[in-house]
């Protein structure tokens, strides 16, 4: 390929960089990056637990917390906890996605619709979702529904933010090169103003998540609901079970930290880094 | 003479100008345009910087509102974007996330071009722009001139009547430019294609067209009209290349005087 650039383009400057191959060493690269730092911070605490400068009921080593998280897996608590709290999560995002990229892209299009949701959105936008979230219970009770609304209310304001101003931000040349060429309308939206705002929309995704997940634990704590990682912590509490909320706060760690690095930033990769709509470092 | 192929009558633009604090203002940026342009025909609209040369080609492009007067594209008045006219734009405006094909694409899907023809097409504009090998390449990974390269075949893919293109290679440098402009006047003489240019660089000007419109400075009103008929390959260094360039440098410097004179009998 780059001889036959030379050959044909009289110009310099044409930089052809060679695309990521997802080769096992990528993988393994990628794996070490992350792991790395992340080994070092379980090794200086399992180093300062044992030194039992603290007393080790309330600072346990590493070694004890993986044991106890193991335990718990098969015990199958853990495997349960994990799954409900990650459905409620999943499903209060979706529909926080659909509701907050809908609406965001009308409020970025249409100056009707921004003048009547902006002062709506600034106002619920202050207010934390856990706030609301005793509110929340007396109308659906201590039920699921209690903890998806006050998540998916959480989640779609942040990515309705993001969205409106991604789409504000279009480049005004991308749409009349799109007009230009003919579309309007809707293909406009689907085709140009989707896609150009594509890395805010990724933004307010994980913005959402993140949020989300911050008052899907505290929610799971409050609603004593039975299951979730959440519950399990402050379930764990009465018994003084240290090892089990050590054990509950760092899978609360892993979780999130895998669906920003396997999820969000692999739709980031595949999408608005391989356009050249993001920087790559 | 050739039939005309776009016709512009009594143009006028107004822009309503927000100064802050709700205060608005107008701004007559065309006054009074009338042009002709036959087919087959090159020609560039040149004029001082800030003339409104560029929003002439916006509104003839359906991009932008005129204000009053007829604009007629093969005797049929032009209302908004259409696929009968090409863009290419300054800043190349090529869609980040379409491919160098999907871009060149593009235009075909809203004509609904059949599928099966696409692949022709695409090859046969690629090679007219000699960017055979960059078909599945992301723009982001191409230079500023084979960026604009993919904007040319892109805008004569679905085979426009008319091809507006608004300082094109503008943005380039100069090694660049002079070779992107031998590019478009073979392009030119191969396709036979009715183009309208916009440019402030004079010896650019010079170098394409068959005529030249010289606009005033703003409100723009056409200054004068240049036939240039210097016979092609032209010469940049020969002495009626140089004796046009030297006619257009005046006129505009003239403009600019013109416009100093302004400033000063208003004061800000």
């Amino acid at each position: 390929m780059q001889r036959a650039t030379e050959a044909t383009i009289p110009e310099v400057g044409a930089e052809l960089r060679p695309e990521i191959r997802a080769t096992p060493s990528y993988y393994l690269h990628a794996f070490l990056d992350n792991f790395i730092p992340l080994a070092f911070v379980l090794l200086l605490w399992e180093g300062v637990a044992r030194l039992e400068i603290i007393h080790p009921a309330l600072f346990p080593t590493v070694t004890e917390i993986f044991v106890k998280m193991w335990e718990l897996t098969l015990e199958g608590i853990f495997l349960k906890d994990v799954f409900h709290s990650l459905a409620r999560l999943l499903s209060s995002v979706f529909f926080a996605m659909i509701v907050g990229t809908l609406s965001g892209l009308l409020m970025g299009t249409s100056r009707w619709v921004e003048k009547v949701l902006i002062p709506p959105l600034n106002f619920f936008l202050a207010i934390p979702g856990i706030a609301i979230f005793p509110i929340v219970i007396l109308w659906f009770g201590l039920t699921e529904k209690a903890i998806i609304f006050t998540l998916a209310f959480e989640a779609s304001l942040s990515i309705m933010l993001n969205t409106w101003g991604g789409v504000k931000s279009v480049d005004i040349s991308l749409i009349n090169a799109g007009r230009a060429l003919g579309a309007h309308g809707y293909a406009l939206f689907y085709k140009i103003l989707i896609p150009a705002a594509l890395p805010a929309i990724i933004t307010g995704y994980r913005q959402g998540f993140s949020r989300a997940w911050r008052i899907l634990v505290a929610g799971e704590m409050l609603a004593s609901i039975g299951t979730g990682i959440g519950f399990r912590i402050f379930e764990a509490r009465a018994f003084l079970a240290s090892d089990v909320m050590y054990a509950g706060v760092i899978v609360i760690g892993i979780l999130g930290f895998l669906l920003e690095r396997v999820a969000l930033r692999s739709l980031e990769i595949f999408t608005v880094q391989r356009w050249g709509m993001v920087r790559e470092l | 003479m050739a039939k005309s192929k776009l016709i512009v009558h009594n143009l006028h633009k107004v822009f309503q100008v927000d100064e802050g604090f709700g205060r608005f203002s107008s701004i007559t940026a065309i006054d009074n345009v009338d042009l002709e342009v036959s087919e087959g025909e090159l020609v560039t609209i040149i004029g001082p910087s800030g003339c409104g040369k560029s929003t002439l080609l916006m509104i003839l492009a359906g991009l932008y509102e005129k204000s009053s007067g007829d604009v007629l594209l093969d005797g049929t008045p032009i209302n908004g974007p259409g696929l009968d006219r090409g863009v290419v734009f300054q800043e190349f405006a090529l869609f980040p996330w379409l491919s160098v094909r999907n871009n060149i694409c593009f235009g075909l899907k809203m004509k609904g071009t059949p599928v099966s023809e696409h692949d022709r097409i695409v090859r046969h504009f690629l090679k007219m722009v000699k960017l055979e090998e960059f078909e599945k390449i992301f723009p982001h990974r191409l230079s500023g001139g084979m960026k604009q390269r993919v904007g040319i075949a892109r805008a004569m893919a679905y085979s426009p009547e008319l091809l507006l293109m608004d300082e094109p290679f503008g943005a380039l440098d100069a090694q660049t430019r002079t070779s992107l402009q031998q590019m478009l006047v073979d392009i030119w003489a191969e396709t036979k294609k009715t183009i309208l240019f916009v440019t402030h660089s004079v010896r650019e000007a010079v170098f394409l067209s068959d005529r030249i419109v010289v606009l005033s400075r703003r409100p723009s009103k056409v200054r004068k009209v240049i036939e240039v008929r210097l016979p092609r390959p032209r010469q940049r260094l020969s002495e009626a290349f140089l004796r046009h360039e030297e006619e257009l440098e005046e006129l505009i410097a003239a403009e600019l005087s013109a416009e100093s004179e302004t400033q000063e009998a208003y004061p800000a």
